[in-house]
């Protein structure tokens, strides 16, 4: 059970590490920012104490030492200074060390780290602190929002006759009041005088407000600072934010009254016996007048919302679950899938009207539980993007560049599986940016750049595939360079005409580089043919745009899972595939008059527009004689429009994909197999890979050639 | 200072503009008394309002008393600037039922304020 707890703590801590992280780098950027040295304490104080409580005993010990400087910090005693925030990185990296298990018991790094930290520690009261900002513009220590729950008050303010006349104006209080929490206000108007008796400079109202807020007594204490002199004031807690929901009605308006005073409980028991509504009733038998009514009606509300509020954030919390129990999860709606295609063609054949309506149920039933599991598994993008705040700024520190990170889009969602497989080539793309991208800042002011790099991380969507991009506005790609290059492996002859996107591919080519060669002719290409494979692994794609002096970017499209897709199902004699849905534009006939017409060429006429074809049937070398009118389906990418000529097209379908075996997993042109509604295998195509190989590369060839 | 008195018997209304606030509160009283002892029925409507402060509201809810008691009637005009609308619902004022004086049922921080 111990193991269990000491498990979650682990998790807990990991992910406080990563807040812990970025807090810090944040920080960096904003020295002054309260709220995040808030958050940097919060998190240390958090490991500590569960640390402590699950038996990390170390890591509570070294934590703490770091969590003393921050807490310094946070009451403005210690300024923010790279060296504070190098340190306290680097007792992250400790933390996270000890949390796996390695390094326990005394390590030389720690002391070090826990030595110079408590260099920073103020030993005279001013001074003492190195390169401390010039006065950081730290706000009121006050405003630092505390982490305690939110507590209700009831806030009674009855103020001097005269206040109006010393220049206060109540409406600036209240409105301080908001400003620390929700805030109800009721003014108690019965003493207003009639106009003949109204001193008008005078104030003869006075106030109940009800208050929930997490930043203490003082806090409102504060607000009325100036009037408490003059006036009654008196702050009750009435919810403290602890108490159990049982009390989620709250007091009914009766109690209310008796609980501060304004009735006595005997007096309430007679008039509830007469039941009418309560509050009319105690007006009418002139126990309490209406603004008390009012007001106690009031505070019920606000109480009512502060008590559902909680409810609900409660109720939306969320829960801890293994990722294999997802997989698993996936892995069954995929066979239900499998059996629910099995039910409606069963269905279909023996044409039973009562069968019918039932596979069509289940049918809807399982294709919202498969959008639904499968939506448990996208997790947002930025929780890798922030990772990479870390690695930008230790990779510029150690090559000598300025770098600035910034990211977009953030909150779009991949697939976990995808997105955990996504983390190495976007650390390759960063690291060659930032290696070979962007220039020194010394080279970059010669040329007329602002000394400090740009990089850009940006995701969104496209249609059902979603889009990174890397960018930078470094060096930009050797053109000439990776000309020479292609040329001298022979894999360009001399002369030919490439655009630029088909030469920038071949940095990704297998074999087209050794590691050092290429760093220094186009400064790109380490390793890019591992991260084009890792993309492709992915269903992805990847293209390089780049202008000389101006920066490259670099373009991921990857589909948005990878376990269920929607695709178009064919057959080619009595084989049969699958075309993914999202990839497919149209189908039309293909007669045998058009084959002849275009002598020899594997090319249709649609409407007009000339469209290359692959022959799947030659392509996958299916014997059997085609049939009279063939069937093209239309797929289009990246702006290339490529047909498949199949024998017949029989309609759409969900795709479970499953992964071919071991033996099969190089055959080209195959990106998986799915298994259909009678247990028959069809194989999905892989529609870039063949649009490539078939098309676009034969007809570069041809174009070098030339 | 821009307190209009509307010529007008037939719509008995009284324009108040700019700064309602207790730097004026003596003024606008007097307005308000002279109103409510000529007319029977008041009609107030707020234009090109500066600032409101609760000796205002206070000053409204006078007006109603004595209007209330001398079976009168005091109606606030339902174009109301945002400034007012605002300062009323900060304060408290808006109120689900009226007060003991108001047995007709014409409370004026009822209805209109949302």
């Amino acid at each position: 059970m111990k193991d269990k707890h000491r498990e979650t703590f682990k998790e807990e801590a990991s992910e406080l590490l990563a807040e812990l992280e970025d807090s810090l780098l944040e920080l960096e950027r904003s020295p002054g920012d309260q709220e995040l040295m808030g958050r940097v304490f919060r998190a240390l104080h958090t490991i500590k104490g569960s640390g402590a409580m699950f038996g990390f005993d170390e890591i509570a010990a070294f934590t703490h030492e770091v969590e003393t400087v921050f807490d310094l910090v946070r009451n403005g005693k210690v300024g923010v200074t790279k060296g504070l925030v190098d340190l306290s990185l680097a007792a992250r990296d400790e933390i996270k060390a000890l949390l796996h298990g390695n390094e326990p018991g005394f390590s030389e790094r720690r002391q070090e780290i826990i030595a110079a930290i408590q260099e920073l520690m103020p030993a005279p009261p001013e001074g003492g602190v190195e390169d401390r900002p010039a006065a950081p513009d730290f706000p009121d220590p006050d405003v630092l929002p505390s982490q305690e729950l939110p507590v209700t008050y009831r806030i009674c303010f009855r103020p001097a006759a005269e206040i109006f006349l010393r220049g206060t104006n109540p409406l600036t209080l209240f409105k301080e009041l908001r400003e620390l929490g929700e805030c109800n206000v009721i003014a108690h108007a019965e003493t207003i005088p009639s106009l003949a008796a109204i001193n008008p400079e005078y104030c003869y109202t006075a106030w109940d407000i009800f208050l929930t807020t997490s930043r203490g007594l003082d806090a409102i204490q504060d607000v009325f600072i100036f009037v408490a002199d003059e006036s009654d004031l008196t702050i009750e807690v009435i919810d403290d934010g602890l108490k159990p929901e049982e009390d989620s009605n709250y007091k009914r308006l009766g109690e209310i009254l008796v609980a501060r005073g304004e009735l006595n409980p005997e007096a309430l028991d007679e008039v509830l016996n007469r039941r009418t509504l309560i509050g009319e009733a105690l007006v009418k038998a002139n126990l309490v007048n209406r603004d008390q009514v009012q007001s106690a009606l009031v505070e019920q509300q606000h109480i009512r919302g502060v008590h559902k509020k909680r409810h609900e954030a409660q109720a939306t919390g969320s829960i801890r679950v293994p990722s294999a129990k997802l997989d698993k999860l996936v892995d069954l709606v995929g066979e239900l899938v499998t059996v629910q295609a099995r039910l409606s063609q069963t269905a279909d054949v023996l044409e039973d009207p009562q069968l019918l309506s039932i596979a069509e149920e289940v049918e809807t039933l399982t294709g919202d539980l498969r959008d639904n599991v499968l939506n448990i598994r996208m997790l947002p993008i930025g929780t890798i993007f922030t990772k990479f705040q870390r690695l930008v700024r230790d990779l510029s520190a150690e090559l000598g560049r300025e770098v600035e990170l910034s990211t977009s889009g953030a909150e779009t969602e991949l697939d976990k599986t995808v997105l955990d497989k996504l983390n190495d080539p976007l650390v390759h793309l960063i690291r060659n940016s930032i290696d070979h991208g962007i220039e020194s800042p010394e080279v970059r002011v010669k040329s007329g750049k602002p000394g400090k790099g740009k990089l850009c991380l940006t995701a969104g969507h496209s249609g059902t595939q979603v889009v990174i991009r890397v960018e930078d506005d470094g060096v930009g790609l050797d053109r000439e360079a990776i000309r020479a290059k292609a040329v001298g492996l022979g894999w360009l002859a001399p002369d030919a005409e490439i655009p630029d996107k088909e030469l920038f591919a071949f940095i990704m080519a297998p074999g087209f580089s050794t590691a050092r060669e290429i760093t220094s002719v186009s400064g790109r290409g380490v390793g890019m043919d591992v991260v084009k494979k890792a993309i492709e692994a992915l269903r992805g794609s990847i293209e390089i745009n780049s202008r000389a002096g101006q920066g490259t970017a670099i373009t991921i499209k990857l589909p948005l899972t990878l376990a269920i897709i929607e695709g178009l199902l064919v057959t080619i004699e009595d084989e049969f595939f699958v075309l993914p849905l999202a990839a497919v534009t149209e189908c039309v006939e293909l007669t045998r008059e058009d084959v002849a017409k275009a002598h020899g060429h594997n090319i249709a006429n649609v409407r007009g527009e000339i469209v290359p074809y692959i022959h799947l049937r030659e392509r996958f070398q299916i014997n059997g004689v085609p049939p009279a009118i063939e069937q093209i389906v239309i797929t289009e990418m990246d702006h290339n429009r490529v047909g498949f000529i199949v024998d017949n097209v029989i309609g759409e379908q969900q795709t479970v994909i499953k992964s071919l075996g071991r033996i099969y997993q190089g055959v080209e042109g195959i990106s998986g197999a799915t298994i259909l509604g009678d247990g028959t295998v069809a194989l999905i195509l892989d529609v870039p890979q063949l649009m490539h190989r078939e098309i676009l590369e034969p007809r570069a060839a041809r174009l070098q050639g030339n | 200072m821009e307190i209009k008195l509307a010529e007008s018997n037939v719509n008995n209304s009284v324009k108040l503009e700019g700064s309602l606030t207790v730097e004026r509160a003596a003024e606008l009283k007097s307005v308000l008394v002279e109103s409510l002892s000529r007319m029977d029925r008041l009609h107030l409507v707020f234009e090109n309002v500066t600032e409101v402060d609760i000796s205002f509201l206070q000053l409204l809810c006078a007006a109603h008393h004595t209007a209330a008691r001398k079976k009168k009637k005091l109606t606030l005009d339902g174009h109301r600037p945002e400034l007012l609308r605002s300062a009323v619902a900060e304060a408290g004022f808006v109120r689900q039922e009226g007060c003991a004086i108001d047995v007709r049922e014409i409370c004026i921080w009822k209805e209109g304020w949302s």
